[in-house]
């Protein structure tokens, strides 16, 4: 059964196509939610979220464009919507320093080291980021994504690599210490 | 190697391939919902609303069939209240009673009024027979008036509105009396049409105590079980939801009955004459589900009483003469001791045989009464505190009164009812309503509808398309 005629059963509300259509690109929207999300526990509520959407819509789709780019649109959209009410009190704007760089080796984080940072960040930071730098979106299209204007987009996603920054060279700190021990 | 990594590079390539199967309750969540939702939002609204609707529905169309079956008793009130004489309304009233009461008198009489007040309506219209005959000024019916005489000699019935015992004897009876008497008279009855009659009407008596009550023991079960249903459905109701979905309403109209075409409802030999549709009451109660802010299902119980002249038209009695071959097929005159015969005026002027018989001036009023059930979509055009909807839909209606008067003079009698009106009729309807909100669930509508009736008369009625007009009025309350 191709995708197309997976997507039709599904819009007939066919419940083995909307198991079938779930295994598919559950993997994929979940990797979506848990960088847009604060834990696992609520990537999953919100996958659980998106793909009631994504059933509730799929009728909508008329095979234009991409079926995963819906599909993680829609995710996404379901992540900030829960998101990004959240007010960020953002004082400190003119102390980011410029230098992104980080001393690093391969291997030295784990993916999911680097995953529960991005959790830990908080909201808006973590959103700007994600959409910025893992799904490549424009400072024009979060601004509009999370109603708010370019300047805040881009100030909040230099906060948030600062953060970053701080907390993997911390980490490193630490962990370096940890071997010499 | 320890080297220099911008950090949206270090993100970008750990998360290339990032991907994660997630647990497999998340499935389960979704697809627990998938089902609930698709109970929820595809069995619930359709099939078990609706079926909410149809149940209150119902549960009305039953309290208002008791409520209208005996509102027929105060109907034949009427009918002999039209009579002019004042001597025979005071007589007729206290027939009615004491037949009611001094049944044990009368064991032709008592099985009747046992079982049902409903019987007191064939009664009543007997002895507004009898009371008839008394009025030797009647024009019509001359032949019945030699009958009265005969009978005026008979000491049984000139006691009638004084020994209170006796008032009550049915008609029937002082009827063979009086032929007893009225050997010697010209215009003899004979005894086999009378006793004839007696039986025919007797049997006519027993099958509606049968018609009545055994529809009534069901009706009373089925409210029963529909207030059940009913009490139910608000109760889960009230705990889904709390939008103002259902309301109630009362209204009532004036309405205006007429024909589209030019035929008769009496028949196709009166299409010439001059008619005119009667201006009438509808009332009623109704309740409407709003399914979305724009489209709401509505339905109810309504009274309608239609009224319709054919004027210029002869009506003779016909004692005694096969009449099978006159005009009036579909008039069945079952209340009248003789055939009655009616003609079109204009069948005689056109033969100019005018002189022959002097009343010409004669009225025949069709007064018709349905209970109208009616199944509605409105649509609202505005929404507002003032609001302005479509109407449409069709209503069944079920026969309940059908009579047929002369009005001659300012004189009414009933003359027999139509026989080519079909019980259970059906009528489209298309209207527009204003309604106005007076809080926050009290509204007050005002609705012109026009409602074409389909399938009122049998196919062989000439040409008569009957619609009526009501502007109905009314306060609705919203909960």
């Amino acid at each position: 059964m191709g995708l197309k005629q997976l997507i039709e059963n599904c819009k007939n509300n066919d419940t083995q196509a909307q198991s079938e259509l779930y295994k598919l690109f559950s993997s994929k929207l979940f990797s979506v939610c848990l960088k847009y999300s604060r834990n696992t526990a609520e990537a999953e509520d919100n996958l659980q979220d998106a793909f009631l959407t994504i059933f509730e819509k799929i009728k909508q789709f008329k095979h234009k464009g991409s079926f995963e780019g819906w599909l993680k649109r829609i995710t996404v959209n379901t992540v900030l919507q829960r998101y990004r009410k959240e007010k960020v009190f953002d004082i400190i704007t003119d102390e980011i320093a410029e230098d992104n760089d980080i001393d690093i080796e391969d291997n030295d984080v784990s993916i999911d080291y680097l995953l529960k940072i991005i959790q830990e960040l908080p909201d808006r930071y973590r959103l700007v980021f994600s959409l910025y730098v893992l799904d490549g979106y424009s400072h024009k299209d979060i601004a509009h994504m999370l109603e708010i204007n370019i300047g805040t987009s881009k100030s909040n996603l230099a906060r948030a690599r600062q953060i970053l920054k701080k907390t993997i060279e911390n980490y490193l700190t630490s962990q370096s210490l940890q071997s010499l021990q | 190697m320890k080297e220099k990594k911008h950090i949206d590079r270090l993100f970008q390539e750990s998360f290339k391939d990032f991907e994660v199967t997630p647990n497999d309750t998340v499935w389960q969540n979704i697809d627990a919902k998938l089902n609930a939702d698709k109970k929820k939002r595809r069995v619930i609204p359709i099939w078990w609303r609706y079926a909410g609707v149809a149940a209150l529905l119902l549960l009305l169309f039953s309290l208002g069939n008791i409520y209208f079956n005996n509102d027929t008793v105060s109907t034949s009130n009427q009918i002999s209240d039209t009579n002019n004489n004042p001597n025979n309304i005071l007589q007729e009233e206290t027939n009615q009673n004491e037949t009611k009461t001094t049944t044990d008198n009368n064991p032709s009489n008592s099985t009747i009024s046992i079982k049902d007040q409903e019987n007191s309506i064939e009664s009543v219209t007997n002895q507004t027979t009898v009371a008839k005959t008394t009025n030797s000024n009647n024009p019509v019916s001359t032949k019945y008036n030699s009958t009265s005489k005969s009978s005026q000699q008979d000491s049984n019935y000139k006691s009638l509105p004084l020994d209170e015992n006796n008032k009550a004897k049915p008609y029937q009876e002082n009827k063979i009396a009086n032929v007893k008497d009225d050997k010697s008279s010209p215009e003899v009855l004979k005894k086999e049409d009378v006793t004839g009659f007696k039986k025919k009407d007797s049997f006519v008596i027993a099958k509606t105590v049968d018609e009545n009550n055994i529809p009534k023991n069901d009706n009373s079960k089925e409210t029963q079980i529909l207030i059940e249903d009913v009490i139910a459905d608000t109760k889960k109701d009230t705990q889904q939801k709390k939008l103002n979905k259902w309301s109630v309403n009362t209204n009532a109209a004036p309405v205006y009955f007429n024909s589209l075409s030019n035929g008769s409802s009496l028949g196709s030999e009166f299409s010439e004459n001059s008619k005119s549709g009667d201006i009438t009451m509808s009332y009623g109660i109704s309740a409407s589900y709003a399914i979305n802010n724009r489209v709401r299902v509505r339905s109810g119980v309504n009274k309608v009483n239609l009224g319709y002249n054919t004027n210029n038209v002869l009506i003779f009695e016909t004692i005694g003469l096969n009449v099978s071959a006159s005009t009036t097929k579909n008039i069945n005159p079952n209340k009248m001791p003789g055939s009655v015969s009616i003609i079109s005026g204009k069948v005689l002027s056109d033969l100019n045989n005018r002189s022959l018989i002097q009343t010409a001036n004669t009225t025949i009023n069709q007064s018709l009464g349905y209970i109208e059930v009616p199944l509605e979509i409105e649509y609202a055009i505005i929404d507002k505190k003032l609001g302005f909807n479509v109407i449409g839909g069709f209503s069944s209606l079920f026969l309940s009164n059908n009579s047929l008067f002369y009005n001659n003079n300012g004189e009414r009698m009933r003359i027999g009812e139509a026989t080519n009106l079909n019980k259970v009729s059906y009528s489209a309807n298309f209207g527009l309503g204003f309604n106005y909100n007076l809080s926050k669930s009290l509204d007050f509508n005002l609705e012109p509808v026009f409602k074409y009736q389909i399938n009122a008369f049998d196919s062989d009625t000439g040409n008569f398309n009957p619609y009526f007009i009501g502007i109905y009025t009314g306060i609705g309350f919203k909960f």
